[in-house]
């Protein structure tokens, strides 16, 4: 096997991939599981096809049985130390994604129901959200007024990454706010809409 | 290496735990030294190097700095070239067929090959997309690198030019990170290092004797990789044409007949298949890259006839250090490069390649024009590197092992004492290392990440991947899952990026006219109605920073007042028929008049 064997098969395995996936687009189904697995199973056996065919004229090289030396040994040493080295580092990069600091926040929404599609037939209903982004649990004061009165409060707690979510109902022309409030935070975050 | 590498990933996370102050800012550079300076020293001290100790150190080097881009950022994609491709390929998984659009980005998704073969190993494996992203450009990087290797051995003949034109090439300011991105230009690379690899072998047929399937192999080869590099990317594409129009012209001046031949079918084939891909799959290409191509036409113009418009960059030009650096790199490349001229001259110039790539280095005294005296001469010259260091680094190479290794070794006068003569020689040495890093820190000041975001972890409003946080994220997020796809949302540079990624809308980044004045005008609600924008984004951080990038904008020339004031990004407040339906505290999304009834 000559040494840049495994660049040509790596490099020619990319591009037959790249390449590939262009036939594979003009089939209805596309590129999918199975047809990815079918066609690289092809191309695999091609491959082996065409080596095979390369080498009929090539005489079976003999096995030679080498020696390990006390230099190799060596060098065999200080390349597992730098693979330990290099996994360190890896691990301290891996570990250090949690350490990355961010103000936690919270998520309001508000949003008429038609906004998402099929989200259900009401014209008349809007949803009320929230998200905590905070990495520990929080307590939330939600209010929710329409015009200047209130109609709804709620308190609760959730924890990182949870939601909280409500239908309300509405009414055409009614214009709904609702502010959230998170202990401890000062601000206060609104959201508004007017129903059509 | 593998100590260097491990002080840049505690330099990194140092970063990231909040604590990356100037003390790891320098742990950063003494790791950029621990993992370069030996090798030079290794490459330069030894009077025998093997092809085996070559071939290690350059596959080792190229690890250690691929590991590097990996550590910035282990766990998510924030390049924004990355966080396009990472959408498109999402996309490619749904739809599973290609060309569907990106909103980031139109023009890769007429370019599929580095999506294809994320998304093949996705489908076949069901690792993320994240995890296949970072092993094809691992590998792309690995294998460009390699074929570079190759090419420099072969045509020089010795594993020492190999090896030093590769640790030159990774001082290239994009080599690092930006070329080891998940991009498409990454596995582009990949492709059009090993289509010259081929290119190279089958030009050197003619005087070898093997048999028709030997030709054939290499012959397919160089076709399949050629087309490969086609539909991966558009400009590595062009460079490998280019390329092989020149090995091909200068073979035939040298009277390589039949190797010039053989190089112009492949540099034929390769401007065909240009032609064929760009008319029948991607003529937005041609829009794509114009106005780049006036500014570099203006820029020539101008440099040709001494007119040049004085220069500048589209982001700032960073720190003095960084700058000194950059140009004390420039400087030793284009004085190193006429002792390569010489070297060629001397020991190759019968061999048509080694000539090609001589006379390709001298594109460099251009580049380095082009960045001064034009507007974005920095963007155009650091993307011209990429390719133009090629050359280079063998031009240079050459000069290092030939000239530069018979100075450093010189034994000066007979009955010298042997302590003596080593340590001239150990001076003589560490001097060269000198040089050496100055060329990799030259590379990394002109490079990417820029100076602010060396190390990951700050924020900074609309700085590049320094402008994503969780809570930008999770709006994007929201948006996607609430908002349905493809809207058409008004947004700021970072907001634009994660919008069109994770949040697969169909952002707007350059409505900067909505944000920069006190009051709703009926010229804005004009603009919003004929750009049919649906939802507009606030980052009030715009109204706390400044922005070290230039600007909050994908346009970032506008001319916006930095920090933009409180009430011009409160105002939409007040705009009568506008819905506040989204706030995070630093993040609050307005629906527009009809965006609910918008088809």
């Amino acid at each position: 096997m000559r040494r840049d064997t495994w660049l040509w098969i790596a490099g020619l395995s990319l591009a037959v991939i790249a390449l590939g996936g262009l036939m594979l687009d003009l089939t209805p189904d596309g590129q999918t599981r199975l047809s990815w697995i079918i066609s690289m199973a092809g191309a695999a056996l091609l491959a082996l096809a065409a080596t095979v065919w390369l080498r009929r004229r090539r005489p079976p090289s003999a096995g030679a049985t080498r020696r390990i030396t006390a230099r190799q040994r060596i060098l065999a040493g200080y390349v597992l130390a730098a693979l330990a080295v290099a996994g360190t580092a890896i691990g301290l990069a891996v570990a250090s994604v949690g350490w990355q600091h961010s103000p936690g926040f919270a998520q309001l929404w508000l949003v008429p129901s038609r906004i998402a599609a099929a989200r259900g037939p009401a014209a008349s209903q809007a949803t009320l959200g929230v998200r905590s982004g905070y990495t520990d649990p929080e307590a939330f004061h939600l209010v929710l007024r329409r015009g200047t009165s209130t109609i709804g409060t709620w308190n609760f707690t959730l924890a990182g990454g949870q939601s909280w979510q409500q239908a309300i109902a509405t009414q055409a022309g009614q214009h709904l706010t609702a502010q959230l409030t998170t202990a401890g935070q000062p601000s206060v975050q609104t959201v508004g809409i007017t129903s059509s | 290496m593998a100590a260097g590498v491990l002080v840049i990933s505690a330099a990194y996370a140092a970063g990231r735990s909040g604590s990356g102050g100037p003390v790891w800012s320098a742990a950063y550079w003494l790791g950029e030294t621990v993992l370069f300076v030996p090798l030079v020293w290794r490459l330069l001290s030894r009077l025998r190097l093997g092809e085996t100790e070559a071939v290690v150190l350059t596959l080792s080097l190229a690890i250690a700095i691929y590991l590097i881009k990996f550590f910035y950022s282990p766990a998510a994609f924030v390049f924004p070239d990355e966080l396009e491709h990472w959408q498109a390929t999402n996309g490619l998984l749904a739809s599973h067929h290609l060309f569907g659009g990106n909103f980031l980005l139109p023009v890769s998704s007429t370019y599929p090959g580095l999506e294809e073969v994320a998304s093949a190993l996705v489908s076949v494996t069901g690792m993320p997309v994240f995890v296949a992203g970072l092993l094809v450009a691992g590998l792309a990087h690995l294998l460009f690198i390699t074929a570079l290797y190759i090419v420099f051995r072969e045509v020089s003949g010795s594993p020492r030019v190999g090896v030093i034109g590769c640790a030159i090439y990774v001082t290239n300011p994009h080599y690092q990170v930006f070329d080891a991105i998940y991009g498409y230009q990454t596995l582009g690379l990949a492709f059009f290092g090993l289509a010259l690899v081929a290119a190279l072998r089958v030009y050197r047929l003619g005087s070898t004797s093997r048999g028709v399937a030997h030709q054939v192999r290499w012959w397919v080869l160089a076709v399949v990789l050629i087309a490969a590099t086609v539909v991966t990317h558009h400009v590595t594409s062009y460079a490998l044409a280019a390329a092989l129009l020149l090995f091909a012209a200068v073979a035939a001046a040298t009277a390589r007949t039949r190797g010039s031949i053989s190089l112009a079918v492949l540099a034929g084939t390769c401007v065909s298949f240009i032609a064929g891909w760009v008319a029948l799959v991607a003529p937005s290409t041609v829009g794509y890259l114009t106005p780049a191509l006036h500014s570099l036409k203006n820029g020539l113009v101008g440099i040709l006839t001494a007119h040049a418009t004085p220069g500048g960059t589209a982001t700032p030009a960073g720190p003095v250090a960084d700058q000194l650096a950059g140009y004390a790199a420039t400087a030793l490349i284009m004085t190193g490069l006429p002792f390569g001229w010489w070297q060629i001259w001397r020991t190759q110039r019968r061999d048509a390649w080694a000539l090609a790539l001589g006379l390709g280095a001298a594109a460099y005294y251009l580049l380095a024009l082009l960045r001064v005296t034009t507007p974005d001469g920095a963007e155009l010259a650091g993307r011209g590197l990429t390719f133009v260091y090629i050359p280079v680094s063998y031009t240079l190479a050459v000069a290092i092992a030939g000239p530069g290794m018979a100075l450093l070794h010189r034994k000066r006068r007979a009955g010298r004492a042997s302590w003596a003569i080593r340590a001239g020689q150990a001076a003589r040495i560490s001097l060269a290392s000198v040089a050496a890093l100055t060329l990799l820190f030259g590379g990394i000041a002109y490079g990417w990440p820029p100076y602010w975001e060396r190390l990951p972890g700050r924020y900074v409003v609309d700085g590049f991947e320094s402008g994503i946080t969780p809570e930008g994220i999770a709006a994007a997020t929201w948006a996607r899952s609430t908002l349905g796809p493809g809207n058409r949302i008004a947004t700021d540079y970072t907001n634009y990026l994660l919008m069109g990624s994770y949040g697969d809308q169909n952002p707007v980044g350059n409505l900067d006219e909505l944000y920069c004045s006190p009051s709703w005008t009926v010229g804005d609600a004009t603009l919003a109605r004929t750009q049919a924008i649906r939802y507009l984004l606030v980052d009030l951080r715009m109204s706390q920073h400044r922005s070290l990038s230039g600007g909050y904008f994908t346009d970032r020339s506008t001319a916006c007042p930095a920090p933009i004031p409180k009430q011009y990004l409160t105002k939409f407040d007040t705009v009568p028929g506008f819905s506040r339906v989204y706030d995070s505290g630093n993040i609050v999304i307005y629906a527009l008049p009809g965006a609910y009834h918008a088809p």
